[in-house]
Formats: structure tokens, C-alpha cells, sequence
């Protein structure tokens, strides 16, 4: 419950409120996709562990998108920092592809990798939670696809929800590319995803 | 001098009128005034920051370089400390919350209505050195602007942006960078260094604060000059997108 408060002040109205990452090898012809491959720390996902993920669609840009390649594979694992209260917790639950990489320039502390492909349970991010959108969200492929204001793409199909992250890189062909990465159709490019659960996208 | 009047409930809304008097106001009505709070019992999911437009007029990023340009994404804004007049008020909060009262770090830059600006105050905890090399918590903060970039004329309530970020002291791994300074990543630390900040903060603050949730969709993946060895790769840190909306006031 959230309290909202607005004080009248006379003729002026005041409103206030009172109120497991991973390095991947392609085990199918033995490439190792990160030069930099397996912490021996941390769970280490490889491309067969994602094909063997059931708990909910995965999505990829398959092995390259505009010439970038399929570097990793991350999977975080977070319940969350409020477990016992829903209304504060928000847990994350992530397969990231990442495309390509970028380096650190002197001087700096860290640097933005150019793409990302993220797939969370659709419950995580509702649609209606979305500040960033620009403008209505369409239906591409059966999908809810929302454009976001900073380039990136949201889409919702399934029990799932696909992030398609960007920093430089054009995603226009990026939803017509996307294909599951762990089985099932669409399992081309531009076959129609499933309908996002709860409502039909036509 | 204060006293209730009225109070009048219309399903999930009602108000409380107040009664007030105070001499050197309204001087046409003797100083007598009324104060009329309206409550809301709803999942409201816009409340506080709801005129806020995030990777349209305010960025939903810190930068290092005074372009703002996308490739120089260094933080993610992960909370927005609304109703604050300061970035001081705010860190006057930290420091009595959340024992974060040193004031240590470099600039950074946030884009609002066309301008790049400077950070306008900043806190870290004391650097833990019985972790690893050393790590803290550390939070830029700018204070909301109006269009002509004054935080003296932003249109609306005032707020005060945050990039909080858990991150560590130790030596770079010369494949991944060479700063010293990285952000703890999501697979070592599940909930990765920008989320641990942000919950920090929370868990810190409510229920003296309450505050909601907005996805903004900031969740950029940075690469971090530590790694997990020579031939292991490197640290990777991204927040999952979430911005709080924290009440500057108690209540």
C-alpha cells in the first residue's frame, strides 16, 4: 500500500508524498568463443547448458550479429535482497548473451560492451513497470515489442521477457535475428514467437 | 495550532483537513489557513518520479567524459531521492542511514535538458581493507535541473539522482584494464555491485523512506579491470534496470 499525500497551502497546491556469469564454449565444434575462457571460480556456463535451460524460452542473436560475435554466456542467479517481502524484492534471474567486447582506455574505470541479449522470466520486468518506453509497444512476430528511448528493445513472448542491449550498435534487423537458443520454434529467423502469456499479439 | 475537521473517504481516497494558524502568513485571513492532505490506498506505480523522463530529458547514466555520449556510460542511476532540494541534504541522509560520510572520488558528468553536468556532491563509505585489497560504497549525486540547467528553477519537485556502486580496491588484471578500482561483478556476487549499492541504500533507509520501483531499463554490461586470474577472464557488472524512488522525507 503506498500512501500519497498532497497538501493544499492556501491557494497553493504542493504535492508530497507521505507516504552465474559465465564464459562459453560452442560444444558443438569445440570453439572456445572467449579468449579469455573459464574462471575456475564461479558456475561457467557454456552454449549446451543454455540449450538445456527449461525454465523458460531462451532467445540469441545466434553465433554473430553485425560482426560481432557470441563472446558469453552469463546466467545470474539472484532471489533477490528482500526475499520475504515481494513488494520490495526484486529478484533477477538472467541469461545474457553478449556480443562482442569492448576495452578499457586508460584512465577509466570500466567501459560498456557494444551488445547484449538479456532473458528473464516475463514476471520480472511487467510491461507496465517500463519508464523508458518510446512510444506504444508493437506487436513483431507475435511479440510485445517495446522500443526503448536509449535504442534498446524489450520484447515479451512467452513466459519471457528478451532485452536486446545496445551501446553503438544498429538494432534494426535485431527482433527479425532473434531465434531460441534452447530449442523449440522459432529456431530460424522470422518465424512468429509465442504469444506473450496472459494476451494475444497480432 | 492544529486540528482535524474533516475527514472524508471515497473508496481507496479520502482526505484529512487541518486547520492551521500561523501569524505571519495569509495576514487576509487573520493567518488562519486550511492544510488538506489527500491520501491514496493504491499500487500506485507512478507516485513519486512520475514526471520524470528518463533517457529523454534526464539521462539514465553517469558519464566520464563531458560529450555524455553513450560510450562514455560509466554508472547506471540506480536511485532518485525525491523531494530533495540538495545533493548536501541527501548526503547529510547517507551519512545518517547508512554511515556513508566520507566524501572521496573523482567527477563524473549526467546529461539533463542539454547540459553536461558536473556532480554536485558525492559519499562512500570507509574503504573495508578486510576484503580483498580494500572496498566500499560510493554514490555521485546531481541535483534535478529546470531546461536552463539551474537545479534552482527545476519545474517540478525537486530531486537529487544517485549512482550507487559497491566496488572494490585491488590490483587491475593487465588483459581486463588497469584501474584499480572495479565494480563487484554479478558472477562472483550474484546481485552484482550496482544492485548491492541500490538494496544497500534500501535496506538502510526504509521504513523511515518509503519509496517505488520504476524499470528504466539501465542495465548496461561494464566490463571491470579485475579478473579472476591470469587466462580467466574479467569481472563483468551490470544493475538489472530498476530504479528506486526513494522519499527524501520521512513518513
Amino acid at each position: 500500500m503506498i500512501k500519497l499525500g498532497f497538501v493544499l497551502l492556501g491557494a497553493a497546491l504542493v504535492a508530497a508524498l507521505v507516504v552465474g556469469l559465465v564464459a562459453v564454449f560452442d560444444q558443438e565444434d569445440g570453439t572456445p568463443l572467449d579468449p579469455e575462457p573459464a574462471s575456475a571460480a564461479p558456475v561457467k556456463w557454456t552454449m549446451a547448458q543454455a540449450r538445456a535451460f527449461n525454465e523458460h524460452e531462451l532467445y540469441y542473436l545466434g553465433q554473430t550479429y553485425q560482426g560481432l560475435p557470441l563472446m558469453q554466456v552469463l546466467r545470474i542467479d539472484w532471489p533477490g535482497s528482500f526475499p520475504d517481502d515481494p513488494k520490495m524484492n526484486r529478484p533477477d534471474h538472467e541469461v545474457i548473451f553478449v556480443y562482442g567486447d569492448c576495452e578499457i582506455s586508460p584512465g577509466e574505470d570500466r567501459c560498456p560492451v557494444p551488445l547484449t541479449v538479456t532473458v528473464r522470466p516475463a514476471s520480472e520486468i511487467p510491461h507496465d513497470m517500463v519508464k523508458t518506453g518510446a512510444g506504444p509497444p508493437e506487436c513483431v512476430r507475435g511479440a510485445l515489442v517495446q522500443q526503448l528511448k536509449n535504442g534498446n528493445i524489450q520484447m515479451w513472448t512467452g513466459d519471457a521477457t528478451v532485452g536486446i542491449e545496445t551501446n553503438g550498435v544498429n538494432l534494426g534487423q535485431a527482433v527479425s535475428r532473434l531465434m531460441r537458443a534452447n530449442g523449440g520454434k522459432p529456431d530460424v529467423p522470422g518465424q512468429p514467437f509465442p504469444p506473450p502469456k496472459g494476451g494475444e499479439c497480432n | 495550532m492544529e486540528s482535524t475537521c474533516l475527514e472524508a473517504a471515497a473508496g481507496d481516497l479520502w482526505v484529512l483537513r487541518y486547520l492551521c494558524y500561523d501569524p505571519s502568513r495569509y495576514p487576509e485571513h487573520n493567518g488562519w489557513y486550511y492544510v488538506n492532505y489527500w491520501y491514496c490506498d493504491c499500487d500506485d506505480p507512478e507516485g513519486m518520479g512520475g514526471d520524470l523522463d528518463p533517457d529523454g530529458w534526464q539521462s539514465a547514466y553517469s558519464f566520464s567524459h563531458g560529450s555524455c555520449s553513450a560510450q562514455y556510460r560509466v554508472d547506471p542511476i540506480t536511485v532518485v531521492f525525491w523531494g530533495a532540494t540538495s545533493a548536501q541534504q541527501v548526503e547529510d541522509h547517507l551519512a545518517d542511514h547508512t554511515d556513508w560520510d566520507e566524501h572521496t572520488g573523482n567527477n563524473q558528468v549526467w546529461y539533463t535538458y542539454g547540459y553536461c553536468v558536473n556532480m554536485d556532491g558525492h559519499s562512500n563509505s570507509e574503504w573495508d581493507e578486510g576484503v580483498i585489497q580494500g572496498e566500499q560504497y560510493h554514490i555521485r549525486l546531481w541535483e534535478g535541473r529546470g531546461m536552463d540547467g539551474d537545479p534552482d528553477n527545476c519545474h517540478f519537485t525537486h530531486y537529487v539522482v544517485g549512482t550507487p556502486h559497491h566496488e572494490v580496491w585491488d590490483t587491475p588484471q593487465g588483459s581486463c584494464g588497469s584501474s584499480y578500482h572495479s565494480v563487484y561483478d554479478n558472477e562472483t556476487h550474484p546481485d552484482g555491485g550496482f544492485n548491492n549499492a541500490r538494496d544497500n541504500i534500501l535496506d538502510e533507509w526504509y521504513p523511515d523512506h518509503h519509496y517505488n520501483w520504476q524499470w528504466w531499463g539501465n542495465n548496461q554490461l561494464f566490463r571491470q579491470s579485475k579478473g579472476y586470474g591470469a587466462g580467466m577472464g574479467c569481472w563483468y557488472a551490470r544493475a538489472d534496470g530498476y530504479v528506486a524512488v526513494i522519499n527524501i522525507w520521512h513518513g
